[in-house]
């Protein structure tokens, strides 16, 4: 039997492996030098083995970066730009008029078809702030923080359906396979706290994106670099607690003997993954004690809850952000909120920008802007990143399904222009570039892509977006593919 | 100007070649034929002499020829000029006079004057040759290689050095700042994309393969403004979709330069609109003003074995990024402290520029070796136990320019502790008992410092309540 199990180990050793050792060999003489340096003079902390090859371990940037952390705030299902944002008076002229031959030839939509008719704004806008800045009656909380921000104006994508489309915002291609944001800045910075993850998810709305959990993986990065999902309601981290009548001591022992067995199959075969599964274990471990904790929002005093309009115990935007703060503050490097249900088609009361948006924006305004505040009070505005946007943006002409008249007022999908803002982290303050035109329908000028939007986080967190790159399939990739220039014009 | 003569003048890169090979061959067979072995090749330096002679004379006749085209810069042309003449004047006469000596002289003798007379021809085609090189090629040809410099100052950069916007030459002071940094790389002595050169005003004014690209007063007319407006992906944007872009301000400065007249020497007290242009100016500066994140001064590289023993013990300490060796320090992962932990860092107190003791143990005494890290631009103290005495040890930090005080027991007290801080800028005591009266003195004492009380709360409105429905 003992003679079976060897000869079948020794199946796995192929000429491959033996040429990839002899090369790996040297290497390991050099890393076993180097382990025992880092072993000596200090005999109390004997280091476990998911230090040693942690791969979460904390990394300078290419350069400083004004933002330490981001907080990304993705509205699933693409906001109306022309309701919250986008001012266009002459839009309202052109109400319930049949839209030009011009702005429909050789465009593809995903619902609209034959002639629609043009939709004017459905909300006022006010100007705000010493910077002037339009925004609606809809966000009449976040009117009042218009000087924090940065307003890119003329955003556009090139997917008009809602998954390639988010794909695209998080991970730089509309098709599966590729990292995310988040897990591109964790695998160049390492994660700061030893106790939680680099790189968290929370959602809200009722679904998670129609993109699914791509949007936050780690696509070909090894997988401890992918979005962890937490939750707001319940147990934050399913599977996460032990089972009755285990102790931590007896947990700990279990997760060393197989870290154990883990590490000699590591020095086996070298496989990333080992390492992740290695890390993951110590880190679920740590998490048991340290993820109830920082997401357990009960023992924020009653003024941070009025703050924010958040409740306990029931999964909210409001809740998310308030946990997002606190996250940031225990140095989780990227927090990624997740709201659904902004698809104003018109199909029901709930998906129009005449009603169900309005609801959307009063769940929202409150909580978001006072996440903005409570980053500015305690310090944290300037080194934390936040970026709020959708997928794409919404057409100036009502949506006409099928041909037909909808039975409430929306807007299909439209990706030529859209609007994102982004705050803090040494984004310049009451900012506003980019234009569309009368009808919002094409940028004019300050026309961006989701790219330069990319290459613009990483450059706040202090990375050449050019330069952070991974080896897969024989070439380096990289989250801006081969374009993306940071916008200049928004950075402090 | 006759089509004949300008067709020669333009075979002068082709011609120049043939006497510089040639009467170098020559010279190098006059010193070859001192060896016995070599001897017999001395029959061939005067017929090479003569025929490079007469390549001299037709080479000096194109080039004149083609310096009536223009577009050179005329000082290297002048003397590019005279030197080939005079190398084709030199190689006649060398061919004469080396041929009356070749008759009645001793061997011996007569090959060391030989080398002696053809030493001077040789040194003129090298330096006429060199001279002729820089004018194609640019006189930093060489050079930059040597030196390695082709660093691009920005222009944001070098226009800060102008005092007086009014007595600034438009073109000299502002717009050539603006080329040199955005377009020399590919258009000047280095290269010349599209046959176009940008580093001299004959150049400029000569134009590329496409013809001229200014027409004065009109920028919407002229190529070289036209495109930087193309849009990025337009293969004839200028500068390429790689290469640096100008900003929307240098741009605008290139635009009015044009409409101004697109003049070489006009200050820019006689343009137009003067109003315009200082404010694009103003604009393209206050670019260059950005926010340091790190000071500029070099510090040494700090060790990396303390770096490595200090991770062990759970400090996140790592440079500020991978090309400074400026450092941040955490004890976000080792909250309970004691001093000693923190004299660990003073040997580090050079590097150390951004320190994060939020949530730990730090006390008051800790703060006093904290103090000593005189670098420091930010220290975070949030929730912390220090208290106004604490804050008495600070003032050695004459860098500092962020303090987190958050939720610690400072007040109005610890505030006049701060004054003294010279750099400090932000200053945040949310949740302390800092009170108006403690920030009016702090203000009053340093008034750009910026104190963020906290405390926010958002109004309630009645909207807040409202849930949007559809009556049918």
């Amino acid at each position: 039997m003992a003679k079976d199990f060897h000869l079948e180990a020794l199946k796995n050793i192929s000429r491959r492996h033996f040429l990839r050792e002899s090369a790996a060999g040297i290497g390991a003489v050099a890393l076993g030098t180097f382990l025992a340096n880092c072993g000596s003079g200090d005999n109390n902390a004997k280091k476990s083995i998911a230090a040693m090859v942690d791969p979460m371990f904390p990394k300078s940037p290419h350069f400083p970066g004004k933002a330490k952390q981001v907080i990304y705030l993705h509205m699933a299902g693409a906001p109306s730009q022309l309701e919250l944002f986008d001012f266009k008076p002459e839009l309202q002229k052109l109400d319930n008029q049949l839209c030009p031959p011009s702005l429909l030839e050789g465009k593809k939509f995903a619902f609209i078809r034959g002639v629609p008719r043009m939709l004017g704004p459905q909300a006022n806008f006010k100007q705000h702030g010493q910077s002037g800045a339009l925004i609606s009656e809809n966000l009449p909380h976040f009117s009042t923080v218009a000087d924090e921000v940065s307003f890119l104006k003329g955003v556009y994508t090139d997917q008009f359906n809602h998954a390639p489309a988010q794909l695209f915002v998080h991970s730089g291609s509309p098709r599966l396979g590729r990292p995310s944001i988040g897990s591109w800045i964790t695998y160049g910075l390492g994660s700061e706290n030893n106790n939680l993850p680099g790189f968290v998810v929370l959602t809200s709305g009722g679904k998670t994106p129609d993109a699914g959990k791509s949007v936050w993986g780690s696509g070909f990065l090894p997988s401890i670099y992918q979005g962890v999902q937490c939750r707001s309601e319940g147990e934050p981290v399913l599977f996460l607690n032990d089972p009755e009548g285990l102790d931590r001591e007896l947990k700990k022992g279990t997760i060393d003997a197989i870290n154990e067995i883990n590490k000699l199959h590591y020095d086996e075969f070298n496989d990333p993954e080992t390492l992740t599964r290695i890390a993951q274990y110590e880190m679920a471990f740590r998490m048991q004690v340290s993820v109830p904790e920082v997401m357990n929002i009960n023992n924020e005093p009653a003024y941070i809850h009025q703050l924010y309009g958040t409740t306990p115990g029931k999964a909210s935007f409001a809740n998310n952000c308030l946990l997002a703060r606190k996250l940031v503050e225990q140095g989780v490097r990227f927090v990624q909120l997740f709201d659904w249900g902004w698809d104003s088609h018109g199909t029901s009361a709930n998906e129009s920008v005449d009603y169900g948006i309005k609801n959307k924006c009063r769940l929202i305004d409150r909580p978001m802007t006072a996440l903005l505040l409570d980053l500015k009070q305690r310090g944290l505005l300037e080194e934390t990143l936040v970026v709020w946007g959708g997928e794409f943006g919404r057409t100036p002409m009502q949506e006409n399904r099928e041909g037909k008249t909808m039975p409430f007022k929306g807007r299909d999908h439209h990706v030529e222009a859209f609007t994102m803002w982004m705050a803090g982290g040494g984004i310049k303050k009451g900012m506003s570039w980019g234009e569309t035109d009368e009808i919002g329908y094409y940028p004019i000028n300050g026309k961006v892509s989701l790219h330069d939007v990319q290459a613009t986080i990483l450059n706040q967190v202090g990375f050449d977006h050019e330069k952070l790159t991974y080896h897969f399939q024989g070439r380096p990739f990289r989250l801006t593919d081969v374009s993306g220039k940071v916008i200049q014009e928004i950075v402090a | 100007m006759d089509w004949i003569t300008q067709f020669f003048g333009r075979f002068h890169p082709l011609l120049v070649h043939f006497p510089i090979g040639i009467l170098i061959l020559a010279f190098l067979l006059e010193c070859l034929s001192r060896l016995q072995r070599y001897r017999e090749v001395s029959a061939a330096i005067q017929p090479s002499l003569l025929v490079g002679s007469l390549f001299a004379i037709v080479s000096a006749a194109s080039g004149y020829f083609l310096s009536w085209e223009g577009g050179y810069d005329d000082n290297l042309l002048e003397q590019h000029k005279y030197l080939g003449i005079a190398t084709a004047v030199v190689s006649v006469v060398v061919f004469f006079v080396r041929g009356k000596l070749k008759r009645n002289s001793p061997t011996e003798k007569r090959n060391i004057f030989n080398i002696i007379l053809l030493s001077p021809l040789i040194m003129l085609v090298a330096i006429t040759g060199h001279l002729g090189g820089s004018i194609t090629h640019g006189e930093s040809y060489l050079t930059g290689i040597l030196s390695g410099s082709e660093e691009v100052i920005e222009p944001s950069i070098k226009l800060q050095g102008i005092s007086n916007i009014d007595e600034a030459i438009y073109y000299t002071d502002i717009i050539q700042p603006i080329l040199e940094a955005r377009c020399y790389s590919c258009h000047s002595s280095r290269k010349q994309k599209g046959e176009l050169r940008l580093d001299g005003v004959s150049f400029i004014k000569r134009g590329g393969e496409d013809g001229p690209i200014l027409v004065a007063g009109l920028p919407d007319s002229s190529a070289i403004y036209q495109r930087l407006l193309l849009p990025l992906e337009d293969e004839k944007h200028m500068p390429p979709n790689e290469k640096p872009q100008l900003s929307s301000s240098e741009i605008n400065l290139i635009q009015s330069w044009i409409k101004e007249g697109a003049d070489f020497e006009t200050k820019v007290s006689q343009c137009n609109d003067q109003g315009r242009i200082k404010v694009y100016f103003q604009s393209l500066v206050e670019q260059s003003q950005k926010e340091k994140l790190i000071p500029e001064e070099e510090v040494p590289e700090a060790d990396a074995n303390l770096l490595a023993a200090l991770n062990r013990q759970g400090v996140i300490i790592l440079p500020v990024g991978k090309e400074s060796n400026y450092l941040s320090v955490s004890f976000l992962n080792k909250r309970t402290l004691s001093d000693d932990d923190l004299r660990s860092l003073l040997p580090l107190r050079q590097q150390i520029i951004w320190c994060d003791l939020g949530r730990t143990s730090v006390s008051d005494s800790g703060l006093k070796i904290v103090a000593q890290l005189t670098a420091l631009r930010q220290l975070n103290l949030e929730f912390t136990s220090i208290t106004d005495n604490g804050l008495l040890a600070l003032p050695p930090l004459s860098n500092l320019q962020y303090i987190n005080l958050v939720g610690t027991r400072i007040s109005d007290a610890g505030m006049n502790h701060l004054t003294s801080l010279k750099s400090l800028q932000n200053v945040f005591v949310y949740q302390t008992a800092v009170t108006p009266t403690g920030i009016r003195t702090l203000v009053t004492q340093a008034p750009k410092i910026k104190i963020d009380t906290g405390g926010y709360q958002l109004p309630k409105l009645v909207t807040d309540s409202v849930i949007t429905k559809f009556m049918p």
